[in-house]
């Protein structure tokens, strides 16, 4: 993009191009996508560390591919564990899901632990947080005359990207991750009901513990979101049985494993 | 959530091992309550507004206690957003701005952190190492019995005085 047009312009062509297109993700979109949430992805992990568990993070990834290799999506899906006790996840642009150790610690299953990826994926099939980068990034070049080069608007990007986890995304974006997630977790076959295990458990702990204070204070309230799904019609999906019966011992395996790897 | 029997819906719930330490409030006109999760045999019901303690759930099924009458319903009959008559909220730091849910008291992940992280590009390098195989894939979807269905989109949930109050 440097000498061919200027950052300004840039950020509003391939802004506008993503807004007229918002099914559709083209190579080029797409690799600006995975370029920006692998920025993002240093400057977390910058941050905090990966778990230092090869067996679980093959878990985490198997459970994650489940789902996103059935959404047809072209990213480059990938999924790791954060060596941290906070509770949360973030969908990074292009196919990076970051999951914290005090999240996996939480869920009760390995299909909750699949609601919780399948929420993050919708984010990222909806772009929601990338929409939001190029947008602000594109409102502060339209207002500044001060050109940059690539590498400084690359990486003014991925802290905008960054920044954004810390702010949060606006409610609407959650619910409807919630509402797409647990469809596509659906149909990769896990139990869609687990997404009101998940729920209850984040609700059990609100206000009883700061581990959650993140999560909270970017997501509406996790009964807000159950009743949102239920709004949406979630119980009266007719799906056939899946009990999580089959994947039992493995997730119980995985849970010892994170339970004695990491710092945190 | 902020009512006095909060105590006791902890304890209900845990004795019955389930995380469901909430209350709801009925949604529908009438709502029937059974004697089993989907079942036929009426135990009771429940009018629109009364508040009810949820016991536990199965699946979509919650057994809740209204009163002296305990059964079963389906659990979209039930908001659990709406705050019970007369209870007091906590204020938990929470805000809302618009529709963006404001991050004031976020610990954690700050601006400037981010801004001044050492970025570590080789740990995203390492993620790829724990990419998994199609072949170890397909192992995993068999093994768990995960088999592919077919499911139409949830609707957009219709915004409402029991959905979408302020935060």
């Amino acid at each position: 993009m440097a000498g061919l047009v200027s950052p300004a312009v840039g950020a509003v062509m391939l802004l506008c191009a993503l807004l007229s297109a918002p099914a559709a993700h083209s190579r080029a979109s797409t690799d600006s996508e995975e370029a920006v949430g692998e920025s993002t992805a240093a400057l977390i992990l910058g941050a905090t560390p990966l778990l230092a568990d090869d067996a679980a993070q093959r878990y985490l990834n198997l459970v994650g591919a489940s789902i996103a290799s059935i959404t047809g999506s072209p990213y480059q899906w990938r999924f790791a564990m954060i060596d941290s006790a906070d509770i949360n996840a973030f969908a990074l642009p292009g196919g990076i899901v970051l999951v914290t150790k005090g999240m996996a610690t939480l869920a009760r299953s390995e299909d909750e632990l699949a609601y919780v990826l399948a929420h993050e994926i919708a984010h990222v099939l909806h772009q929601h947080h990338y929409r939001v980068v190029l947008r602000q990034r594109a409102a502060v070049a339209a207002n500044s005359l001060l050109a940059s080069d690539a590498g400084t608007e690359f990486r003014d990007l991925s802290i905008a990207s960054a920044e954004l986890f810390a702010r949060g995304l606006d409610k609407r974006a959650e619910f409807q991750a919630d509402r797409v997630g647990v469809i596509w977790m659906a149909r990769a076959g896990y139990d869609p009901a687990a997404a009101l295990g998940i729920l209850e458990s984040l609700s059990s702990i609100e206000g009883n513990s700061d581990r959650a204070d993140w999560l909270f204070a970017t997501h509406p309230s996790p009964m807000k979101r159950l009743d949102h799904l239920l709004a949406s019609g979630l119980a009266e999906l007719a799906l056939g049985e899946s009990k999580d019966e089959l994947r039992k011992r493995r997730f119980q395996v995985f849970r010892r494993t994170i339970a004695g790897s990491g710092s945190q | 959530m902020k009512s006095s029997s909060w105590p006791f819906v902890v304890t209900a719930s845990l004795a019955l091992s389930a995380v469901f330490p909430v209350w709801g409030q009925v949604l529908q006109q009438q709502a029937s309550l059974a004697a089993s999760p989907g079942g036929d045999l009426v135990v009771g019901s429940v009018k629109k507004g009364t508040p009810v303690v949820v016991l536990e759930r199965d699946g979509f099924w919650i057994r809740v206690k209204a009163g002296s009458v305990t059964g079963w319903t389906r659990i979209s009959t039930v908001s659990f957003s709406a705050r019970a008559p007369g209870s007091v909220r906590i204020d938990t730091g929470r805000a809302s701005v618009g529709n963006i849910v404001s991050t004031s008291a976020a610990r954690g992940m700050s601006r400037v952190d981010l801004a001044s992280s050492n970025p570590a590009p080789d740990a995203v390098r390492r993620i790829i190492d724990w990419k998994s195989s199609e072949m170890n894939l397909g192992e995993f979807r068999k093994e768990g019995g995960l088999l592919q269905r077919s499911v139409d989109f949830l609707r957009p949930a219709p915004v409402s005085a029991e959905t979408d109050a302020g935060d």
